[in-house]
């Protein structure tokens, strides 16, 4: 028995329940322009990730673009409203240059934002949803958090600056020990400094015995500060949950951009995050915001990449028929197989059937409707 | 191809200093020593799975997560900065990325340098930290051929013993970046066979000579 056939990817159906869960706990949607001014990204390309952009001229001659951030033109629309936290979320693309393809590459992205006075409650909240959103996937994800505070605390502490703290924080997301020994080594840190610093490296894990090993390492009020706040949230994570979220460290994103708790989240069977987000309090303040923003967003292009569980077949059901059928009865096998959510399609046997994959096959003739065999090209 | 571990391993000069690596942590390579032409090696044994790819193609296997992890040159990952995990610097394949010319060569610095690599981004690099303007030409293979025609200035390559240069009447002016094979992990596989891929970096660490 053929099952009906639902058009939706898993991506799709995970996203419509996506959007309904955020709706319920009270985020609203946020539509916004095709374009934005190119000036928004000039003003602010250090919270860029590239600073490549696809720029055109418009009609009217405003130079616009396409828009290579969600975050920023939300955080402006926000900017302007006088209410005190606005909750939103998005289903936008975007475009940005992708370094494998030296291309610009169009991503579909799905994602919250949460601006206004941020507090646990807030953030308990955002983690949450992270995990849940991430859930909505399949069985098997990931959810990995950390502060920002506490690598750059670090680092601060240390006294890394310019270049070789720049090398620090790309070693530190490479899990790159040798390059964060040899960094030391440059800044002439002492034997424990350095093997401090090495050790951020490998600060990831389950959350009770990483924020154990986190707290031997803190060097300043800033990072006792971070994991404070990280363990408030502990309480957010449910049981069913606790396996699924780690802490890692070593996760130490856009500094210009985030400023407080990271998120990374990550499927089994694709290779790259496919959840990212953060506390971006500096956004809010370059637009003359008060409060915070925190929020995630969701690589739905990545998420598009997770194998379906349909079969290979192109059609259901193949309607085969003669020259001297009557067209009421092909057309009528047709719709009859349609209205039971099949894909169903009428071919003339005149017409080859090339390169076409269907599971289940009828004949219609001058004499009537028959079984015309399963599955074929 | 889920349930074993897919490790991307290099062909050619450093694949063999790499077997014996593995050999020396109970990783059983001895198929692939004997099979010139096959690609995909299973041990299920020890619960991995090898795939024989060109060097320069590890370290995008393992980004793209068709394998787990990877043994790759540092030169790959400078000069393609893929985003993965580098988790040891496995300190085999040793050489040096360098700046050759001919044997007569005398630098004319009021002059635009005509670079000629295979190793585009990290000559980029290497002279904008100089502040030397450069033209890059991008060869894939003779290098050393292209001071010797005037094709270029100088070449950006690797040197290993230094014979090549040598042979080729050209010196090595100057080795910028010490480079060495590097265990790499796919970030997300990372995670979800954490277990498996820490075990076999610490049993790495404990072999490696750095």
């Amino acid at each position: 028995m053929l099952q009906a056939y639902d058009p939706l990817t898993r991506a799709e159906r995970a996203g419509l329940a996506l959007r309904g869960m955020y709706e319920r706990y009270g985020y609203r949607k946020y539509r916004m322009g095709q374009f934005e001014e190119y000036s928004l990204y000039m003003d602010n390309k250090n919270f860029l990730s590239s600073e490549n952009v696809i720029v055109f001229t418009d009609l009217d001659g405003r130079l616009m673009a396409l828009k290579p951030d969600v975050t920023l033109s939300i955080v402006r629309h926000a900017a302007k409203q006088p209410a005190a936290a606005e909750k939103l979320y998005y289903t936008e693309t975007i475009y940005r240059p992708s370094t494998e393809s030296h291309t610009f590459k169009e991503i579909s992205q799905m994602g919250i934002e949460y601006i206004g006075m941020i507090d646990r409650c807030a953030m308990s909240e955002i983690l949450l949803l992270a995990a849940r959103s991430l859930e909505a996937f399949g069985p098997a994800w990931l959810l990995e958090i950390s502060d920002m505070r506490f690598a750059v605390g670090m680092l601060d502490a240390l006294g890394l600056r310019d270049g070789l703290r720049a090398r620090a924080l790309t070693a530190l997301g490479q899990k790159n020990r040798p390059a964060l020994t040899a960094a030391a080594a440059e800044a002439g840190l002492s034997d424990a400094d350095a093997d401090a610093l090495a050790a951020l490296a490998g600060l990831y894990g389950p959350w009770e015995e990483t924020m154990a090993r986190a707290k031997a390492l803190c060097r300043s009020e800033e990072m006792t500060d971070a994991l404070g706040e990280l363990q408030a949230l502990r309480g957010a994570v449910c049981e069913e949950h606790a396996a699924r979220i780690q802490l890692d460290f070593s996760l130490a994103g856009h500094t210009d951009y985030y400023n407080g708790m990271l998120l990374r989240g990550y499927l089994e069977g694709l290779p790259r995050a496919v959840l990212t987000g953060g506390r971006y309090d500096n956004i809010l303040k370059k637009f003359g915001k008060r409060g915070g923003g925190i929020g995630f967003a969701l690589d739905l292009s990545e998420i598009g990449r997770l194998p379906e569980t349909r079969g290979g077949a192109d059609i259901d059901l193949l309607v085969r028929y003669t020259k001297d059928a009557d067209p009421a009865a092909v057309v009528g096998a047709v719709s009859q197989a349609a209205d039971t959510g099949l894909r169903a399609r009428a071919l003339s046997q005149e017409e080859d059937a090339f390169g076409l994959h269907w599971e289940r096959q009828l004949l219609v003739t001058g004499q009537g409707v028959q079984e015309g065999g399963l599955q074929g090209e | 191809m889920n349930d074993l571990l897919n490790i991307a391993l290099p062909k050619g000069r450093l694949g063999d200093k790499v077997y014996n690596l593995l050999e020396s942590i109970g990783y059983d390579c001895r198929e692939i020593r004997e099979d010139g032409r096959k690609l995909v090696f299973e041990n299920p044994a020890t619960g991995v799975r090898y795939l024989l790819v060109k060097p320069s193609d590890v370290a995008i296997y393992v980004e793209h997560g068709a394998a787990d992890v990877g043994i790759v040159g540092k030169d790959i990952l400078e000069e393609s900065s893929p985003d993965l995990y580098e988790l040891l610097d496995l300190g085999i394949g040793r050489c040096r990325m360098a700046v050759a010319a001919r044997s007569d060569y005398r630098e004319d610095t009021s002059r635009t340098l005509r670079v000629a690599t295979k190793f585009e981004n990290i000559a980029k690099r290497y002279y904008a930290s100089l502040n030397r303007d450069i033209e890059i030409i991008r060869l894939n293979g003779s290098i050393e051929l292209a001071p010797l025609l005037g094709l270029s200035d100088v070449i950006v390559d690797i040197v290993e013993s230094g014979t090549t240069i040598r042979e080729n009447h050209l010196k090595v002016l100057v080795e910028f970046m010490p480079i060495s094979a590097r265990f790499i992990a796919n970030k997300s596989s990372f995670k979800f066979k954490n277990e498996i891929i820490t075990q076999m970096t610490e049993k790495l660490n404990g072999v490696i000579k750095v």
